[in-house]
């Protein structure tokens, strides 16, 4: 697990398989401009692997700001299909309200 | 008409920053100058170093004083002890001759042995003395240099017979150049008494043996108390060429003293003590400058490290600065004048010191009954979001002044910003405004929605929200069309001002929209009021605040 410090809240960040095989991606914490370029860096990483399906489990996600949603963006972009599994209200009405609701998919809470 | 324009927070730090950039170009490397710790450290190295330097060589002073009054002693002691081998015969032999009654033969007998090649005299006579009148009895050797002037001699005898003592005279200015000794017997009393004269040496120099007690001494001896070369007896070669200490002592000789004087030849003392001072010296002297150069070495290190902080601070503000400064440069400090409506504007830069955001706002005049309003937040800070700013900021300008409307502008900008690139994206609120035919016409790119006051009621504009400019290259954007009751304001704003970490977006817009309801206030009292009471809550990023305020 990747800790990333930012003032006091940090950023988790974890990478595992799923049943299918696919990437996932699990973050914990708090995902904003202090942290996003280590996601980014992660999910570069990823990108370039070629994945046709990448997960993003969010259940202990509990902020996200516009530079995280600059990577998940970054990341629906290049991959396939990018799930964004149990996101808080908080982080759905982030997705929502910047009109990302189509680009990023995000899954029931 | 009225329209005003503030801006919050960074406005006069830019200035400042700016004017510091223009009059500390940045300072230079720290020099080879070395520092005054080193100077103080080597100085006091070599005080301390003198100090023992030259208590050592006290010490060492002291004690060749100490061992030169020794070896003088010494050699005193050897002068006493050769006074009884001229005081020896002398006595024996006028003891003899008041035994003998003054017998010549008895006499000449004895002293033949003490004077001439064999003996120390020159010259040895026997004398009878009484009342005033002096006879000689017998002579060995050469008669008595003494004789010359009868007078000394008879004062001489006289004061001979009378004290125990050898009565020592002081022939050295005579031509013979000698020392003349009497002796009388006392017990048994008589009228004998016995003179005899010594010869020295021409040149008076004494021959030492080296393992004598002389032989670390250069030295002279005085017939007498007075140190004049006169009255020298004899030097060794090196004595009157030798300076520095001397030592003098007396040794009873008879009724005169022998003075004796000398001075080291050698050290004394151990040659470790002598060379003492300045081992000391150059040891100390070596330990100085070396503490000194670690000290100054240590001290250019810390003044690189500060340096280096110092510099990295230069940059730090520097980069920030500069983001500011683009930012500023780009905001309108104030708004152009709209006929039929007040305009409000108000940046607070992020409140927690960390980089500028790329928050944006612009208002553009189209005609006399239009204009276009674009408030505008990109992701990410510092230089890079200032940039990127900038561009949609002039595209959007660009656009405008050749007739385009929100749509088309906020189409035509996707190309400009790509989040794969550029790693940040925009939100924009572009609105044209018909200030006569109250209504507005707007795109929202993922921005806060639109809030419209209208009297003590207030809502959020429902349009469509569509993705931000720069996630994909190409988006539909749609403009949407909305009526404005006269009197009434519209707030676009950035979502620094609403956003909480421990709340929905929700939250934040609906806090927002209480804060107006309370009264109708006018447009600066009203963004006083919601940036205030924001701030209170706190927030963390830059917060844009753009209102716009219907007169009829």
């Amino acid at each position: 697990m990747e800790e990333v410090e930012a003032g006091e809240a940090a950023l988790g960040i974890e990478r595992s398989s799923d049943a299918s095989g696919d990437t996932v991606i699990s973050l914990q914490g708090e995902l904003d401009i202090s942290s996003a370029d280590t996601l980014r860096a992660t999910v570069e990483e990823i990108v370039a692997e070629g994945p046709s399906r990448l997960v993003f489990e969010l259940t202990g996600l509990t902020f996200m700001d516009s530079s995280g949603i600059a990577v998940m963006v970054y990341a629906a972009n290049n991959v396939d299909t990018v799930e964004l599994l149990h996101p808080s209200s908080i982080i759905r009405r982030v997705v929502e309200a910047t009109g990302l609701s189509t680009v990023l998919r995000l899954g029931p809470s | 008409m009225g329209c005003s324009g503030e801006l919050e927070g960074s406005d006069d730090q830019g200035g400042v920053v700016l004017s510091e950039l223009l009059d500390n170009p940045s300072q230079s490397v720290p020099g080879p100058r070395p520092s005054w710790l080193s100077g103080a450290v080597l100085l006091a190295g070599l005080v301390l170093t003198g100090s023992l330097a030259w208590v050592s060589e006290t010490i060492h002073d002291h004690d060749e004083t100490r061992l030169l009054n020794l070896e003088l002693h010494q050699a005193a002691s050897v002068v006493a002890v050769a006074i009884p081998s001229i005081q020896l015969p002398l006595s024996s032999a006028s003891s003899l001759a008041a035994a003998t009654d003054g017998d010549p033969q008895q006499f000449r007998n004895y002293m033949g042995s003490f004077v001439g090649g064999k003996g120390p005299f020159v010259s040895a006579s026997l004398w009878r003395v009484e009342n005033a009148t002096t006879t000689m009895v017998a002579l060995v050797g050469s008669p008595p240099e003494l004789a010359t002037t009868p007078a000394q001699l008879t004062a001489a005898l006289s004061q001979a017979r009378r004290t125990p003592t050898l009565e020592v005279l002081n022939l050295l200015n005579r031509p013979s150049a000698s020392i003349g000794y009497a002796s009388a017997s006392l017990l048994p009393p008589g009228p004998w008494v016995v003179y005899a004269e010594r010869d020295l040496p021409k040149n008076r120099k004494l021959n030492v043996t080296t393992n004598s007690a002389f032989s670390q001494l250069n030295y002279a001896l005085y017939l007498g108390r007075s140190t004049t070369p006169p009255d020298l007896l004899g030097a060794s070669p090196g004595f009157l060429s030798t300076g520095g200490t001397k030592a003098k002592q007396t040794v009873a000789f008879g009724s005169s003293v022998i003075t004796l004087v000398a001075t080291p030849n050698t050290e004394l003392g151990s040659s470790l003590l002598a060379r003492l001072p300045w081992i000391v010296a150059v040891a100390g002297g070596v330990l100085s400058i070396v503490a000194a150069l670690v000290t100054d070495y240590l001290v250019r290190r810390r003044r690189q490290a500060e340096w280096l902080a110092a510099e990295n601070r230069r940059m730090y503000s520097e980069q920030r600065s500069i983001a500011e400064i683009l930012q500023h440069a780009l905001l309108p400090q104030t708004l152009p004048e709209i006929a039929g409506v007040e305009t409000a504007i108000r940046y607070v830069a992020g409140g927690d010191g960390a980089d500028v955001g790329g928050d944006w706002y612009d208002v553009i005049p189209l005609d006399h009954d239009h204009f276009i309003f674009v408030l505008g937040d990109v992701s990410g800070r510092g230089v890079e979001a200032a940039t990127i700013m900038a561009r949609l900021h002039f595209a959007i300008r660009a656009y405008a002044a050749q007739g385009d409307g929100p749509a088309a502008i906020m189409g035509k900008l996707g190309k400009l910003l790509s989040i794969d690139s550029d790693r940040s994206f925009a939100t924009i609120l572009c609105a044209v405004v018909d200030v006569a035919g109250h209504s507005i016409t707007l795109v929202n790119a993922g921005h806060p929605p639109l809030l419209m006051l209208n009297g003590s009621s207030g809502a959020f504009i429902r349009s469509t929200i569509f993705p931000p400019v720069g996630i994909q290259e190409s988006t539909d954007y749609r403009a949407e069309h909305f009526d404005v009751p006269a009197g009434a304001t519209v707030v676009a704003f950035t979502d620094g001002l609403i956003e909480r970490r421990d709340e929905t977006i929700d939250t934040g817009l609906e806090r927002l929209r209480a804060l107006t309801l309370e009264h109708p206030l006018a447009l600066d009292d009203l963004l006083t009021k919601i940036l205030t009471e924001s701030r209170r809550a706190g927030y963390h990023d830059d917060t844009a605040i753009l209102a716009v305020r219907w007169k009829r």
